[in-house]
């Protein structure tokens, strides 16, 4: 009995593996970067049912399989984001499972010209000059050559010293560049009174940079009063280059008055008293 | 010993009476518990932890609350049961029916325990008591206690199986037992480990009392106890055998929560709690955790009492329910505290002893109400004082309880243990959009409900709702319970949170949910600003410059303990209810069933008289008391207590109820009081304020008039705040009414202002995308610079103080810390507190003061570098820091000055608060101090308000360090100071000086 039993493992191990085992494809025309929908793989493989799939960095692909005789050919067709770079190919028959590194690379089309830099924002306080870096990439975000040779491209642009908005050159909003106004150049204070109503309107203004830019609205002003030992402190905000306070007359005669933006101090103004 | 038939009659109506009670629970706990649930202290706790199972089952790790912990420190039974109903149902209806099945195991269970006591009958109607006993009613509806319950339930339905096991040595109980045990320590550890010496001790000394009959008749103080020493050691081999099982079983089954009690030890201030309190004292804490779970315990005390010392099988049961009575009292007597030990007493929450003892009078009360509802008392009493007199006492004693136990469902409605229910979807679709859940968010004024919202999100919040797992230093170091409810802990809880909110980078804090305006001055002056109103009202606080949250590392745990964390406690339920199953139908049919023989027949006359009118009393007089505290309090029976109950509706917002202490009369109305409150009451100490105390003085008192003088001393998110005010009083009709206040109004000269806002606005992304950033839609960072940044001496300690100013166009929020490198390569993150303007205008400065603490100038900790970061960010709307500031120097020492001051508001809103943020400069110009100064009025638009300001100078003491360089980054990038030109003006040669600081309610900018 127990040799029946030895014998039949003997046999189950012996017709057990007489399965040959799946042999390696050879990649015929061994390529460093493949081009999708453009360049074929060719394997030489025995006839087996063969499998496919591509794994790149963001999806799993499955390539096209065309058997011929004694080979097959893989074709990478065009799919949506491709990511350009490495991947790895997959053949599969069976259990057996062969994995080959590649990289990829997209079929040429169209690509947009963008550019990158900071500062986006400036003001006339800095330098007016600018680095501009300009790259394309295509519709799945891989970099595409700007130049023949270079995936970037770098230019200085010299900024006018005007505030305003402006477009660079790819013509998308966000792609803008902005000028701000500087620094106040002085601080120019006038009053008028309305002996009627007893008020004295205190002007700070025309509140420039020093091209002439007139400075940003919501810019804070810091109007002091001062009279011996008695301080008053107002703040206004500067709204199309100037700021305007209005208070009781009482409360401005005989005062001396500086206008403070930043570091930059108004000559005092006195108010006379009646 | 009894006859057959009425062994029989008392099986049948036992088995009745429990099919009643199971309806009864099933009816009456059934249909509440979802509407009580979200009133309870717990449930929503429970139902934070079931959901952790329901999403991640096999992973201990919760990161959700206090930047991660293990969710290994609560045993998981309960938990992973509701996660698993909640699989079907919605959360709260899973913890409901999981509530309510467990209600009716234990009634189960209550039932089986009283079978070991007395006859079936009696067990029925422990089942129905168990129903409305207010100690379990207490737990599952105002404590939302369900592992406790769960614990119980198994525990109780163990003790019969464990007493057969003791009587008769059959292995078969020994499993039953063991199993129900398991599943005790599965979900709740408290119940086990105290079960061992309250319950199980008491049952096996019962057991082997029954099981040797003669053993009873002996004397208590002469043989009894050597020969209980004698029983003990015949069944030596039983006893060892259950309790090394159930040790084994303890140890194993939830071996991850030992694991982490030893490896990661509590070691935290002791958290007060209500139960530890001098229930004489602090009578609402004696309310909550002595009265109401006990007072039927009381009532019939001398029942109980009798019952329980009647024969040596009790005597265990007796020394459990006095110990238990007594530690139950928490710090009413010492003795808890001696018997406990300080750290005990100081970690255990003492009700649960309370508890226990309600528990273990059951079969004692229903035995009792057995004889008195149809045995031997009624017998008794009917035959004295006839059966109406019977009935009648009955009736008022039964429909008093019921009273009472109504009044504990609503317990919630008449002294609200939690804040209004809040609506959490808007919060909840806060979080989801705009990738707000990658930072840590923080809830404010939520009560129980933050748990609630934290089951909702995978966003986590810096709080939590489980005190033993915490482990983060700010909160360990405080007697602090949540930060959520941090007002209600005092200076600690106030501290904890100031803390959090100050270093709120340290933690990626950046949202605060905030449900209580009492904390909006606290989170203005820390540099918080309000972004958005949800439509459920709670305001969302952010703050700038804040990173996402960064990967903590988790605890790890070995994954076969992960695994047998999620399987044991399961498994062993399963085990227990499968033996239960083949015990009902193979094992229990062959067996001779638990039936105590025990019958008192009769009952002394005071325990009679005692027990019946008790009940009445007790419970009557409670509802009485309520509703004379509730409505029929004299108010106004004398000044001081007018004046006090004035201050409570006042503190409370109940002003037409305030109103009502004002003399009456047709000159002034409510409808006046309303206006003239509205015009002239506003500000941090009215409307964002807590009362602490009142105190009353008679400075004049006559039978019909008095003058009081009135100290009051407030709560207020930046400290306490104190006023004094003279009122009068008359007294008309026998009652006391305050004369009304003399309100001069100012009244501004213009009819109507005007003030012209800028405002900004943040485009925000202006492509539509998932994705976090896109490039080219990032906005640059705003340009600032350093004026100065001195390193400050004043005694002993060091500071940082300095100037910035915000160099842009537009307006700025700003995150300054300070990096101190020691020379042993360590270092330290200090953060500026209030004495900071945290948002800038365009071309705004502010000062600035970083505490830095006692630090070593010399040695391993020596400062060796000091570096001072600002990071700015785009504010999202604008900033006014305040109105038109005047002030004058009244006087001048060298240590203090004195300045007039007033604040005119030029806006169209109340400056809420005003304030300033003052600054005092050595002679060489260098700021040495820096503070903040608020007034507790607010001021209405148009208006001027005027204040004494004091300043206690320093510079004279003060020394500024120059030998350590301060190195200046801003937006990571290093930076030099920036030229200030000097002026020859006196105007700017002022050693001290004040810049406004105001925080302004009306949402004009949501600073």
């Amino acid at each position: 009995m127990i040799r029946v039993i030895l014998f039949s493992f003997v046999g189950l191990f012996a017709f057990g593996c007489v399965e040959k085992a799946v042999e390696k494809p050879v990649w015929l025309n061994t390529k460093s970067t493949l081009k999708v929908n453009q360049d074929t793989l060719v394997f030489e493989a025995e006839a087996q049912d063969w499998k496919a799939s591509l794994s790149t960095a963001v999806q799993l692909i499955y390539p096209e399989i065309v058997k011929t005789d004694g080979k097959i050919l893989v074709i990478i067709r065009p799919v949506k984001g491709i990511i350009e770079g490495n991947a790895f190919l997959t053949l599969k028959s069976g259990t057996s499972q062969f994995v080959y590194p590649i990289s990829l690379k997209n079929q040429e089309e169209a690509s947009q010209l963008a550019d990158l830099r900071s500062p986006k924002t400036l003001t006339t306080d800095s330098s007016m000059v600018q680095q501009q870096i300009l790259y394309s990439s295509d519709p799945s975000g891989n970099l595409t050559l700007v130049n023949q040779d270079a995936y970037f491209v770098e230019k200085n642009i010299e900024l006018l010293p005007k505030t305003g908005t402006f477009k660079s050159i790819t013509g998308t909003a966000r792609s803008s560049f902005y000028v701000d106004a500087g620094t106040v150049r002085e601080i120019p204070l006038s009053y008028s009174k309305d002996s009627h109503n007893q008020e004295i309107t205190i002007q700070a203004g025309p509140l420039v940079d020093r091209f002439d830019n007139k400075i940003a609205n919501g810019t804070l002003i810091l109007f002091h009063f001062q009279k011996d030992q008695q301080h008053k402190k107002v703040e206004a905000v500067v709204q199309d280059s100037f700021a305007i306070l209005s208070l009781p007359l009482d409360e401005a005669e005989g005062k001396n008055i500086i206008a403070q933006i930043a570091q930059i101090y108004s000559q005092p103004l006195t108010i006379p008293q009646q | 010993m009894k006859n057959q038939d009425q062994v029989l009659w008392s099986e049948f109506l036992g088995k009745r009476l429990l099919l009643v009670a199971l309806s009864l629970g099933l009816l009456t706990h059934g249909i509440i518990v979802y509407f009580t649930l979200p009133q309870t202290y717990d449930a929503y706790v429970h139902m934070f932890f079931a959901d952790h199972y329901s999403r991640f089952w096999f992973e201990p790790w919760e990161y959700r609350w206090y930047t991660g912990f293990l969710t290994i420190s609560y045993p998981p039974l309960a938990h992973q049961l509701i996660a698993l109903i909640s699989k079907i149902f919605p959360l709260k209806i899973a913890f409901s029916i999981y509530a309510i099945l467990i209600f009716e195991a234990l009634i189960l269970g209550i039932y089986r325990f009283t079978k070991m006591f007395y006859s079936k009958q009696t067990a029925g109607v422990a089942a129905i008591l168990a129903v409305v006993l207010s100690s379990l009613v207490e737990t599952l509806h105002v404590y939302g206690q369900v592992p406790t319950l769960t614990g119980l339930a198994f525990l109780l339905n163990a003790l019969p199986f464990l007493y057969q096991y003791i009587k008769t040595s059959d292995w078969r109980y020994l499993l039953m037992s063991l199993a129900f045990i398991s599943v005790t320590v599965s979900s709740h550890h408290v119940t086990a480990i105290f079960g061992m010496v309250f319950f199980i001790a008491p049952a096996m000394v019962m057991a082997l009392v029954d099981g040797n009959p003669e053993l009873g008749k002996k004397n208590l103080f002469g043989r009894f106890l050597p020969a209980l020493v004698v029983e003990v050691w015949k069944k030596k081999k039983e006893i060892l055998l259950f309790v090394f099982i159930t040790i084994f079983l303890t140890i194993t089954l939830i071996f991850p929560y030992w694991y982490w009690s030893r490896t990661d030890p509590i070691s935290q201030v002791s958290i007060p709690h209500g139960s530890r309190d001098n229930f004489l004292e602090v009578t609402s804490s004696g309310l909550v955790f002595y009265v109401i779970p006990l007072l039927l315990i009381f009532a019939l005390l001398p029942a109980i009492s009798y019952l329980i010392t009647k024969k040596k099988r009790h005597i265990g049961w007796a020394v459990s329910f006095y110990v238990c009575l007594l530690l139950g009292s928490g710090g009413t007597t010492p003795l808890p505290k001696l018997m406990l030990g300080e750290t005990a007493f100081n970690i255990l929450t003492l009700d649960r002893f309370g508890f226990w003892a309600s528990i273990i009078a059951i079969p004692y009360i229903s035995h009792f109400l057995v004889a008195f509802i149809g045995g031997s008392v009624k017998k008794f009493w009917a035959g004295k004082h006839g059966e109406t007199s019977h009935f009648l006492i009955s009736g008022l004693s039964g429909f008093s309880y019921l009273l009472f136990i109504i009044y504990i469902f609503h317990l919630a409605s008449f002294r609200p243990l939690q804040p209004k229910a809040v609506e959490i979807e808007p919060i909840i679709n806060f979080l989801n959009r705009d990738d707000h859940m990658r930072w840590r968010f923080l809830t404010l004024g939520f009560g129980d409900q933050m748990a609630w919202l934290s089951s909702n999100t995978l966003a986590a919040t810096i709080d939590g709702n489980y005190h033993s797992a915490r482990r983060l230093p700010e909160m360990t170091s405080r007697a602090v319970e949540r930060l959520e409810n941090a007002k209600y802990l005092m200076e600690e809880g106030m501290a904890s949170l100031d803390d959090f909110l100050t270093k709120a980078e340290k933690y990626q804090l950046k949202y605060v949910f905030s449900n209580d305006r009492y904390y909006d001055p606290l989170l203005f002056y820390s540099g918080w600003n309000r972004t958005i109103r949800l439509e459920n009202g709670i305001m969302v606080w952010e703050k700038g410059n804040i990173s996402t949250i960064k990967p903590v590392q988790p605890t790890e745990l070995n994954p076969i303990l992960k695994k047998m964390w999620g399987t044991l406690p399961l498994s062993i339920l399963f085990i227990a209810i499968a033996m239960t199953m083949i015990y009902l139908f193979y094992f229990k049919k062959s067996q001779e069933e638990l039936i105590a023989e025990e019958e008192v027949s009769s009952y002394p006359k005071f325990v009679i008289y005692s027990s019946a009118w008790f009940p009445f009393v007790l419970f009557s007089s409670f509802l009485v008391y309520q509703i004379y505290e509730m409505l029929l309090i004299d108010e106004q029976k004398d000044p001081a207590t007018t004046i006090y109950s004035h201050f409570n509706d006042l503190d409370f917002q109940r002003f037409d109820e305030a109103f009502l202490f004002f003399k009456p009369g047709p000159e002034y109305s409510l409808d006046q009081y309303l206006l003239e409150k509205s015009v002239s009451d506003g500000g941090l100490l009215p409307s964002f304020a807590k009362l602490d105390k009142l105190q009353i003085d008679t400075l004049k008192l006559t039978e019909t008039s008095a003058q009081m003088n009135v100290h009051s001393t407030w709560r207020t998110s930046l400290g306490p705040r104190e006023k004094e005010e003279v009122m009068n009083l008359e007294r008309i009709d026998n009652k006391w009414y305050i004369n009304p206040p003399k309100v001069e109004l100012e009244i501004p000269e213009e009819q109507v202002i005007s003030y012209t806002y800028t405002l900004f606005k943040k485009m925000g992304k202006r492509k539509v995308s998932s994705f976090p950033t896109v490039k080219d839609d990032r906005i640059k960072k705003p340009f600032a610079g350093f004026y100065q940044a001195n390193l400050v001496q004043v005694n002993g300690e060091l500071r940082l103080t300095g100037e910035l100013i915000n160099a842009d166009n537009i307006p700025i929020t700003l995150a300054l810390k300070a990096v101190i490198r020691y020379d042993n390569d360590s270092t330290a993150t200090f953060f500026p507190k209030k004495n900071f303007h945290f948002n800038l205008a365009p071309k705004a400065s502010t000062w600035f003061q970083l505490p830095l603490g006692s630090q070593e100038l010399e040695g391993e900790k020596k400062i060796i570098a000091i570096s001072l970061e600002l990071e700015t960010d785009i504010s999202e709307r604008g900033y006014i820091r305040g109105g038109e500031l005047s002030y004058e120097l009244r006087a001048e020492t060298n240590n203090s000055a004195v300045f007039e001051a007033s604040m005119k508001n030029p806006f169209t809103g109340e400056i809420t608060i005003p304030g300033v943020l003052i600054s005092e400069k050595d002679s060489l110009g260098r700021i040495v101090q820096v503070d903040l100064w608020t007034y507790p009025k607010s001021i209405r638009p148009g208006l001027e308000s005027s204040f004494q300001i004091s300043v206690q100078k320093i510079s004279s003491t003060a020394k500024i360090l120059d030998q350590l360089p301060i190195n200046l980054t801003i937006n990571g990038q290093e930076r030099e100071l920036l030229l200030k030109p000097t002026t020859e003006s006196a105007l700017f040669q002022e050693k001290i000086s004040f810049l406004p600081h105001c925080f302004l309610a009306q949402e004009i900018y949501l600073q």
